[in-house]
């Protein structure tokens, strides 16, 4: 039984969000709905994780910018929870999911409502047009102890649900670069009259 | 398709002559509408190819760049700019250290060429050797002490090491040569924010401030001003008294009004431009923004005063009466 159960519109934005910024890093933050206060073993059900906010391409170890993101993802999604992290790092080689990225993930982590966090951490090698897999790598923070260290999780773990529905919707955006058209919090700030919800990209995706 | 050229070249020029990287659109343009009409270029022909090249080899499509590198080593050689472009080339296909090889040549054999030892500096960052690249860096920046960009990479080489005094040194060389340049104050504000401690919090307070006042729709500022007024407001520090803290809440509240009057002018513009569902959640998210915005800053008043916060009016009149921030 997998912990999380991450959806296509999520998966695609993470992607897009890469995609834009291919040289640079980027990160962003998972949401997934707010458990109800009557909703009793949610501990043993997946995490359906729905839904993504790209967050920064520049500077992400910079704090305040940080803080009036997560400020505004909290007042608009009210019936959500932010329960993890994604990052794509710069280097096209790299993939450790270690260094600032990592600080924001604990934090996240110790104020998730949700029993369980999840950082994500894409695989730059493996994203190419033909999308024949999922180009994401799972990382969770060890339960017990002080440790604070990432462990890597199995990929059967993290289901992807609607697996190839959802690499062949990628593949589509990926040929249309859809990815001009996604906005993350630092486009939002140079515009606000950008929206950084992404609805109509996120109308496209579902269709 | 005359047309189509003609307007493909004016955004061209103006990708340009904006320094964005844009480099798939670039590439798409010159493949889609200008490469087989080059006859018609005239003297912006040779800086059209030196763009395509770049940009071609920043989207790794390596026929193209080729393409246009015949034409440059063509019409220039024994050009030195042509022979650091065949080494961006190596570096395109990885093979780094051919690269590193030709660029030490080129600085060894000429002491101000300044691109070259830059090109250095690229390199060890895409080998992932930060602290060399920042070794490399802080030699050229010996010699070449006003290269402002530089000055800014090496910011953000010592941030992505977490050195953030460093990165605020940095920050600060760029400022005492451009003190009216917004963006330099609103970053070192936000390095001296991350520090977190008390007085640089101070700090992040006036610089932020200072950024605003440089350039009042900088929005990255408005919300630091908003939040390390915040944070200087609600401050148990010793050294801070009450009157300091009394001031910061009403720079707070300053902040928030000005942060909820730039959300309600966007959301008035999104209703008249967009459909329905996307003016609906940007005037929501600038509502919602808004609204959290003057809670914020209203946590942050000791006298908590409902009304003053939320009237633009005040918000404008305010300017004047801000204290000195440096």
């Amino acid at each position: 039984m997998s912990q999380f159960l991450v959806e296509p519109l999520a998966v695609a934005k993470i992607v897009l969000h890469a995609c834009k910024y291919p040289h640079t890093a980027v990160n962003g933050v998972l949401l997934a709905e707010k458990p109800s206060p009557d909703s009793s073993n949610s501990s043993s059900k997946p995490i359906v994780i729905c839904n993504t906010v790209p967050l920064f391409h520049s500077n992400l170890n910079l704090a305040p910018m940080l803080e009036a993101a997560l400020m505004q993802i909290e007042a608009t999604y009210k019936n959500y929870a932010i329960v993890g992290y994604y990052q794509a790092n710069e280097l096209l080689n790299d993939a450790s999911p270690e260094g600032v990225g990592a600080h924001i993930y604990q934090k996240i982590a110790e104020n998730c409502p949700l029993p369980r966090s999840l950082y994500i951490l894409v695989d730059n090698k493996a994203i190419d047009r033909k999308c024949s897999t999922i180009p994401l790598i799972y990382y969770q923070r060890k339960e017990a102890g002080q440790s604070q260290k990432l462990e890597r999780l199995p990929n059967s773990a993290v289901a992807i649900d609607d697996e190839e529905d959802c690499l062949e919707t990628l593949a589509n955006l990926l040929v249309r670069q859809a990815y001009r058209s996604l906005v993350d919090f630092d486009n939002h700030l140079d515009d606000i009259g950008l929206d950084w919800t992404n609805s109509r990209l996120a109308e496209q995706i579902r269709n | 398709m005359d047309l189509g050229f003609q307007k493909a070249c004016a955004e061209l020029k103006r990708i340009r002559e904006e320094g964005v990287r844009d480099s798939e659109r670039v590439v798409d343009l010159w493949c889609d509408c200008v490469s087989r009409y080059t006859n018609r270029l005239g003297d912006e022909k040779w800086a059209l190819y030196e763009q395509v090249f770049i940009s071609a080899l920043d989207c790794g499509r390596l026929e193209a760049a080729d393409a246009c590198l015949v034409q440059l080593s063509r019409q220039f050689p024994n050009s030195q700019r042509i022979r650091r472009y065949e080494a961006m080339r190596l570096e395109a296909e990885d093979n780094l250290d051919a690269a590193t090889e030709i660029y030490k040549k080129m600085s060894e054999t000429d002491k101000l060429d300044s691109l070259s030892r830059k090109r250095l500096v690229a390199v060890l960052k895409a080998r992932g050797r930060s602290v060399e690249a920042i070794k490399e860096l802080t030699g050229y920046l010996k010699d070449f002490c006003t290269d402002f960009e530089a000055w800014l990479e090496l910011s953000e080489l010592y941030l992505n090491e977490c050195d953030y005094k460093k990165a605020a040194f940095c920050m600060e060389e760029l400022i005492l040569s451009n003190p009216h340049h917004h963006l330099y104050h609103q970053r070192y504000a936000e390095i001296k924010y991350t520090e977190g401690t008390t007085e640089s919090m101070e700090l992040a307070k006036s610089y932020f401030a200072q950024a605003v006042r440089l350039n009042p729709n900088n929005m990255r500022a408005l919300f630091g001003l908003l939040l390390a007024a915040g944070n200087c407001a609600s401050s148990t520090n010793k050294s801070s008294t009450s009157a300091s803290r009394r001031e910061s809440a009403r720079l707070a509240q300053w902040a928030a009004a000005q942060v909820a009057e730039r959300y309600r002018a966007a959301g008035s513009k999104a209703a008249k431009f967009t459909t329905t569902n996307s003016s609906n959640s940007s005037d929501a998210a600038g509502s919602d923004v808004a609204t959290l915005a003057l809670q914020l800053s209203l946590c942050c008043s000791p006298t908590a005063a409902a009304g003053d916060a939320s009237s633009p009016s005040q918000g404008q009149q305010q300017p004047a009466s801000n204290p000195p921030m440096l």
